[in-house]
């Protein structure tokens, strides 16, 4: 019980700190930092800014994967926009990719757009 | 059954002139065969078979199936097959592209269908765009040379 006691001092101690993006809380927007690198599944409903690293599943509604960003499994969203890495499957409705962006695996879209200058090397899918 | 009147309406994007190795498939023209060595390929019309052209271009009416190699390609029709690009490709909104792609720069316009594989090669150094044409035997195989000592092929 001296374990409780000792870690409710802490917590009383971490009600003062304010994290600086808590007052942000009027839309469902997620920032990943570059500075993140998960392993496991992502998933939301609206809108995810990627720039992380995951190996793993990403899925909301609307993604950006950010030129840092790098996707090692799947991407699942109505509407994805690549500049960077993703190494696996898309399945989108409508995807975007950019100029810096390089894919390998599936894509399977409803809609593309390709900048020239991105590199891909996968299996291009239309459903329907 | 050649309209030239209506083939300059195609021609917007792709200067077509009496040059030399320029060829243009007509809208309404079905043809079969094998394009070699050409400069600038229009496929206005239908046309089956292989293509190996500097630069190709399928119009929005334009129906191409076969096997291409080209510098660069642009695809506002049909097109059916294997591609390879050694410089740019491009897929227009109206395209419907199915088949082996590879590029160097590939672009897609948004609302184009492009199905199959996609595959990019940085560097294709081996790359001629003027295909050899198969009669015209090559000893590249050394392997075959040496098997084939008495050379009656080449007689």
């Amino acid at each position: 019980m001296s374990i409780f006691g000792s870690q409710e001092k802490k917590e009383n101690s971490e009600d003062k700190f304010t994290f600086p993006l808590s007052s942000n809380t009027n839309s469902h927007h997620s920032f990943i930092s570059d500075d993140l690198e998960i392993n496991g599944n992502i998933t939301g409903k609206d809108y995810i800014d990627f720039n992380g690293k995951i190996t793993g599943t990403l899925r909301s509604n609307k993604i950006d994967i950010r030129e840092k960003g790098l996707v090692n499994g799947e991407v699942h969203a109505e509407n994805l926009i690549v500049a960077g890495e993703v190494d696996g499957e898309i399945k989108v409705d409508d995807l975007y990719i950019r100029s810096t962006a390089k894919i390998k695996g599936v894509i399977k879209y409803k809609n593309i757009d390709i900048q020239a200058g991105a590199i891909i090397t996968a299996e291009l899918i239309k459903t329907i | 059954m050649f309209k030239m009147e209506n083939e300059t309406d195609n021609e917007l994007n792709s200067p077509i002139s009496n040059d030399s190795g320029s060829i243009l498939v007509g809208e309404g023209v079905l043809l079969e065969g094998r394009i070699v060595n050409a400069k600038d390929t229009n496929i206005s019309g239908t046309y089956n078979g292989s293509v190996s052209s500097d630069s190709l271009y399928i119009s929005k009416n334009g129906n191409l199936t076969g096997d291409i190699k080209t510098h660069d390609m642009t695809i506002n029709g049909k097109f059916t097959g294997d591609i390879r690009t050694e410089n740019s490709l491009v897929v227009n909104s109206t395209a419907l592209a199915k088949g082996n792609f590879e590029y160097s720069t590939l672009e897609v316009k948004f609302g184009a269908t492009i199905e199959g594989m996609v595959k990019h090669s940085g560097s294709l150094s081996t790359f001629t765009p003027s295909e050899k044409i198969p009669s015209q035997e090559e000893p590249h195989d050394l392997d075959a040379q040496s098997l084939d000592s008495s050379s009656e092929d080449n007689n």
